[in-house]
């Protein structure tokens, strides 16, 4: 089976969330995301995970790229806690970490985190990434 | 050998950083060649599975270049942007590193912190001399990289 596409999926525009202490990173993100044919709306951005929790009180957003490594709350706890909340647990988070062990990847999927990018990657495996996501949102809603 | 297996993880890992995020062509340096004098470094160290120390040093007109690619600035990126810059890129560097050489392994990561150049210039002169240790030197765009680690599994 090749990978998934975006055909027949619902590609309506999506408001996202960052949660990354690296400006830089965000910024990378945003671009990555941008180069990408993803429907992207509001951008919302943290610096750890607790500002993302706070956000999250304000904010509806129907995906969450969290990095691990964070100043206060790191993406570990933060994942954790967004599973405590009926309505946090179901946005879909993707963890994107230069972590690519075996060990981190099993402990954030156990966490509640449904995908894991390692870096380096391109706008294309992002979208890739993003779009396999939506499908298993998709097939869940059914 | 434990120090080039350590430097062909160092340098297939920072190929595909520079390549893939920076979008930079990347090349191995001509032997000898070290970075100027006014070279920006950074520094962090890994503990776990592995323990050691990482150093990137990059030539300035180079750290601008790749900080303009990353953020996709068209203007100069100011000197916090370019800090904040080489930091991340170090922070990658290390982790791309330590999945490539250990990916079963467990070690986490410091924060990166600038340093002065003569902490990289220290590891990557021993880098070669002892097993634990290597050091990679690649050409980009406006001048030379060069990453540096010394990395000994824990007991």
């Amino acid at each position: 089976m090749g990978p998934l596409t975006k055909e027949g999926l619902d590609m309506r525009m999506r408001d996202i969330m960052i949660v990354d202490d690296s400006r830089a990173m965000r910024n990378f993100l945003r671009r990555a995301l941008s180069m990408t044919s993803l429907e992207i709306g509001t951008v919302h951005e943290a610096e750890n995970g607790l500002e993302a929790l706070h956000l999250l009180d304000q904010h509806t957003v129907e995906v969450i790229f969290s990095d691990i490594n964070m100043p206060v709350m790191d993406g570990a706890a933060f994942v954790g806690e967004l599973a405590k909340s009926e309505a946090k647990r179901r946005i879909p988070v993707i963890v994107v970490s230069t972590d690519n062990s075996t060990e981190r990847r099993s402990q954030m999927h156990s966490l509640g985190a449904k995908g894991y990018i390692a870096k380096p990657f391109s706008p294309e495996q992002l979208e890739l990434e993003v779009v396999r996501l939506l499908w298993e949102a998709a097939d869940d809603e059914y | 050998m434990t120090s080039t297996k350590i430097e062909d993880a160092l340098r297939s890992a920072s190929t595909a950083v520079l390549e893939t995020m920076f979008f930079s062509d990347v090349a191995d340096a001509e032997e000898g060649q070290t970075v100027q004098e006014d070279a920006i470094a950074c520094i962090l160290h890994c503990n776990g599975a592995e323990n050691g120390t990482f150093t990137v040093a990059i030539d300035p007109p180079a750290l601008q270049v790749l900080c303009a690619a990353f953020c996709g600035l068209e203007d100069e990126p100011s000197l916090i942007e370019q800090r904040e810059m080489i930091c991340e890129l170090t922070n990658m560097l290390a982790g791309s590193t330590l999945s490539a050489y250990a990916p079963d392994r467990f070690s986490t990561l410091s924060s990166p912190q600038l340093c002065d150049i003569e902490q990289h210039a220290k590891l990557a002169q021993l880098a070669g001399q002892q097993d634990h240790l290597a050091s990679v030197s690649l050409l980009v765009e406006g001048g030379l990289l060069t990453v540096s680690c010394s990395l000994r599994a824990a007991a």
